[in-house]
């Protein structure tokens, strides 16, 4: 299976909210789509499942072109930001109701629910309805819902949104788990770059309805093709200083050490963190981040610098990259 | 053990509503007219007595339970499709919405006067298309077996609205995802209808029935314009009737003792219809409150 996205544009009221947007995902990858809100990841989600139609381009899966078909036909197995659950049913009726819609029969039904209820360890839980489940196990079981049409390509929705820090990262391997060993290409929804990071194979950064740049999560920190990717991936925020005319000269706060020789500065406060510190060093180009280990003793004249090749030049008009690393 | 900041609230239950009802049952046990010279003069069950015997009675318990089910029944299906109208997104939804409230929101003697007039014979609107399509004359209000249905369809008219707009409160609960999700199941228009909004809508459906029925059963200041409880009695309810007893026939302990009557046959008929909107389960924890 292979999904493939050619083009695609959308217009509510004069305005593009997705602009000629592009990418592939085959078999068993995962793409990450993020960007902050409101750049149109949700509404490409729903672009793929039918659920809006695109006013440019056309979606193929597995080269069957699938722009015009209706969204069940689709078959794709979404999971809602919401996780949208059946309020009023229990969790075997909200599993069965999709198939049961479709007229699947009876024994096919029982089968097929109880396989997928095994395998998300869910059988416990039956009687129970959507209300009376935790977070976790409201997940599992729209995931469950998911994957029980058993569908070509996969759509999640900001799936860990509605869960606290502490959860996400606990069930962060487990969907994990879940996008590897299914092998269908993924489509994932998400604000949070740790979370692409560590659920894809690929990130697309998006920004007003277009895509930025798409690659490995290595690729984006390292080579950003724009200012705007290099300030939306990494934290803390990439330090953008202007050094040459024309050009935003953008360096990232872990790239910069003391150097007896390098620049002179003034210290003007301190972030201790933890595992690190966050030091704000005023100097004449501006306000300088410097991440340093937290045991890093400080030299009494604070003077710093980095090395040329981390150094990533931006066009001041364009946001584009001028300098090849 | 009573809470001691539910006292004001309390009290004021005990006020308007226990204190008058036990009175009216005290009432209603007793002789109390301008024949006993406004004093009460215990009488056992005579009245109890006399209203089982009293054909008059059980003739307008029939009648204002006609005209309740067949009201509310077809106010709850009239207003389901307008809310699932006024749902949908279109121009103008504000205007259109407070329009279609504006029925409920007219005082009943007004409206009841208007349908009066277009039920009015031989000059109102509807006998005037009557003639000019060339019909015998329905004399609408003057026929004994039309003029019930002339005040369901006032009541219909007046309260649809209200019942709509506590249905669309209802389904603006209902989460739009559920919808695009069990479209992606590959649900139909009709399924969703079935399988997720009917159900979500229930305990709105049942507050709606309730609460008209209630308001149904003891209808009188429509009635009382358009028909007065006429022709021949055939539209009096049996608040017009305990009315007529206290006011023109000056009886009072016999309108106590109908009042009480419809009284506890509203509440079983409640009781009836919660028993069959929701499970014998519900009902239990309900009462254990």
């Amino acid at each position: 299976m292979t999904l493939q996205v050619n083009n695609i544009s959308r217009c509510i009221n004069r305005n593009w909210i997705i602009k000629d947007m592009s990418f592939e995902v085959s078999n068993g990858e995962c793409l990450a789509l993020l960007g902050p809100s409101g750049c149109g990841k949700s509404t490409t989600l729903r672009l793929i499942a039918g659920l809006d139609s695109p006013n440019q381009g056309s979606i193929f899966i597995d080269n069957t072109d699938i722009t015009n078909i209706s969204p069940v036909d689709r078959n794709i197995g979404m999971v809602f930001q919401s996780y949208a659950l059946f309020p009023h049913l229990n969790v075997l009726e909200n599993l069965k109701l999709g198939l049961k819609v479709r007229g699947n029969k009876q024994t096919e039904i029982e089968e097929r629910v109880n396989r997928i209820l095994s395998i998300m360890q869910m059988s416990h839980l039956v009687k129970r309805r959507p209300n009376e489940l935790s977070g976790g196990q409201k997940q599992r079981l729209a995931l469950a819902r998911a994957m029980l049409r058993q569908p070509n390509v996969y759509l999640l929705d900001e799936p860990m949104s509605n869960l606290d820090a502490q959860l996400r990262e606990e069930l962060r391997p487990e969907l994990r788990d879940f996008i590897i060993s299914g092998s269908k290409p993924v489509v994932y929804v998400t604000h949070d770059q740790q979370e692409a990071m560590s659920m894809s194979n690929k990130i697309a950064v998006m920004n007003e309805g277009e895509i930025q740049q798409i690659g490995t999560a290595k690729d984006l920190y390292n080579r950003p093709n724009s200012l705007f990717v290099a300030s939306f991936i990494g934290r803390p925020q990439i330090n953008t200083l202007s050094i040459k005319n024309n050009v935003i000269t953008a360096i990232r706060p872990e790239h910069i050490y003391f150097n007896s020789e390098g620049l002179d500065c003034k210290l003007s406060h301190i972030e201790w963190l933890g595992n690190y510190q966050l030091l704000f060093i005023e100097s004449k180009y501006g306000l300088i981040k410097m991440m340093c280990s937290a045991e890093q003793e400080r030299p009494e004249k604070i003077k710093i610098s980095w090395n040329k090749e981390r150094e990533h030049d931006f066009d001041k008009k364009t946001g584009k990259r001028l300098n090849n690393i | 053990m009573i809470n001691l900041l539910l006292l004001p609230a309390f009290t004021l239950i005990l006020i308007v509503f226990i204190i008058p009802i036990i009175r009216y049952g005290w009432i209603s046990l007793h002789s109390f007219s301008l024949a006993t010279n406004l004093s009460l003069i215990p009488n056992q069950f005579a009245n109890w007595d006399r209203l089982l015997n009293d054909s008059r009675f059980w003739v307008d318990i029939y009648q204002t339970t006609r005209f309740a089910f067949v009201s509310v029944f077809l106010e709850i299906i009239l207003a389901m499709i307008i809310a699932l109208t006024l749902n949908k997104h279109f121009n103008n939804r504000g205007i259109i919405r407070t329009i279609s409230l504006l029925p409920w929101a007219l005082p009943t003697t007004i409206m009841a006067l208007g349908w009066r007039w277009i039920f009015n014979a031989p000059y109102g609107p509807i006998e005037q298309l009557i003639r000019i399509l060339g019909l015998a004359e329905l004399n609408i209000l003057s026929n004994p077996n039309f003029t019930w249905i002339a005040t369901v369809i006032a009541d219909v008219w007046k309260t649809t609205p209200f019942i709509a707009i506590i249905l669309l409160a209802g389904l603006q609960t209902i989460p739009k995802d559920l919808y695009e999700a069990f479209k992606l199941e590959g649900g139909t228009y009709f399924d969703s209808f079935k399988e997720i909004t009917l159900p979500l809508l229930k305990p709105y459906i049942s507050l709606s029935i309730i609460f008209r029925l209630a308001q149904a059963f003891g209808v009188f200041d429509l009635i009382q314009v358009i028909t007065s409880g006429g022709p021949a009695g055939s539209t009096e309810s049996i608040a017009l009737y305990a009315y007529l007893n206290a006011m023109r026939f000056l009886d009072f302990g016999y309108s106590s003792t109908i009042m009480v009557a419809s009284f506890i046959l509203l509440i079983l008929l409640i009781l009836v219809i919660n028993l069959s909107i929701y499970s014998g389960k519900k009902i239990l924890s309900t009462i254990k409150l």
